[in-house]
């Protein structure tokens, strides 16, 4: 059955519809939480939430778009709330970064290279948190993610000219507050 | 090419969306320039850390989620009226236009009624104003009486 006669059914009060629509996306919706939190049970109560908020919302959806980018932006939009109450409740800051050179060294046990591996990441993801929401929101969705830029466009409702620059401002800040952990050993990050 | 330049074209390239003399132009800037080629290796890493692995949800997703929106449903009962609400609204309009429809149909339309169903109607005297006219003994009178008689309209409807 076609995905909007589905979203029909399910806005007509059927549960089933729903999910069989709300199954497609769950991997979908379960990696976006992912790429920021990046741990497992707050993701999984995030993408939760998003359900249930897209369960309430089905009604107001009109067929204009997508079900597929209307679903997303929901999904996005509640992801920005999130991260605006729990900013709120724990202020990030540079000084809160764990400590972690960034120099990738040659001649190290390979248990100990996995554990310098997952602190780099570690730093980064931290000093991601770091940035203005928006820088966050679309380094996530373009480069932890992987989306393409005409779908970042509809999902934050911005054009794709916009997705570029801010995509670049973004990056740059993220290489400038990543300056003091970057390794002097090594010659590079 | 100034470094502020390649920087852009840099982050282009991290897109896929460089080809042809930029790149080439590109390239020949980062072989020349040091500053750049450090800058371009930070990126690099800088991109890759931002690679992770997918995780899975946890067990029992949808039995869970099911739970959680009976729950919710029995607090928020409006919702099921919201979605009802999808089809009686149309319903409830096209019995209303149906309504209208069958009043105007159904109404009798008006007509012009004779001057003895006018007197009837308003339980007129019909010689009233003639013995008037007759008992006038002023020729003058009689004529004013004529003029606005004539002038005299019985706007009258059935």
């Amino acid at each position: 059955m076609e995905e909007n006669e589905l979203v029909k059914q399910a806005q007509a009060g059927s549960h089933e519809a729903f999910t069989m629509i709300m199954k497609k996306y769950e991997q979908k919706v379960f990696h976006l939480a992912y790429s920021f939190v990046q741990d497992r049970a707050a993701a999984d109560d995030l993408a939760q939430e998003v359900f249930i908020k897209a369960y309430f919302s089905l009604p107001k959806f009109r067929f204009q778009s997508e079900f597929g980018t209307w679903f997303y932006r929901v999904a996005v939009n509640h992801i920005k709330d999130y991260l605006r109450k729990t900013a709120r409740r724990r202020e990030v800051s540079l000084e809160d970064v764990e400590e972690g050179r960034l120099a990738v060294e040659d001649k190290i046990p390979a248990r100990e290279k996995a554990r310098a591996d997952e602190q780099r990441k570690k730093t980064v993801f931290q000093v991601l948190e770091t940035l203005p929401q928006k820088y966050r929101m679309i380094l996530t969705l373009r480069d932890v993610r992987g989306l393409p830029y005409q779908e970042i466009g509809q999902v934050l409702g911005i054009s794709a000219g916009t997705v570029d620059s801010r995509l670049h401002r973004a990056r740059k800040m993220l290489r400038k507050k990543m300056m003091p952990f970057i390794g002097q050993e090594g010659g590079g990050l | 090419m100034k470094c502020k330049d390649a920087e852009k074209r840099l982050l282009r390239s991290f897109d896929g969306e460089l080809e042809g003399a930029t790149k080439t132009e590109l390239d020949s800037h980062l072989e020349a320039c040091p500053d750049c080629r450090e800058k371009q290796s930070e990126y690099n890493v800088l991109l890759q850390n931002l690679k992770i692995e997918d995780a899975e949800p946890l067990p029992y997703f949808w039995g869970r989620l099911e739970t959680k929106l009976r729950e919710r449903e029995r607090v928020e009962p409006w919702t099921i009226w919201a979605r009802w609400s999808r089809r009686a609204v149309p319903v409830a309009l096209a019995l209303i236009l149906l309504f209208i429809g069958g009043l105007a149909f159904f109404s009798p339309g008006e007509e012009d009624l004779s001057q003895s169903e006018a007197l009837l109607l308003r339980n007129d005297n019909p010689l009233a104003e003639t013995k008037t006219f007759f008992e006038e003994t002023r020729l003058e009178n009689k004529n004013m009486m004529i003029i606005f008689a004539a002038d005299e309209k019985v706007p009258a409807r059935r």
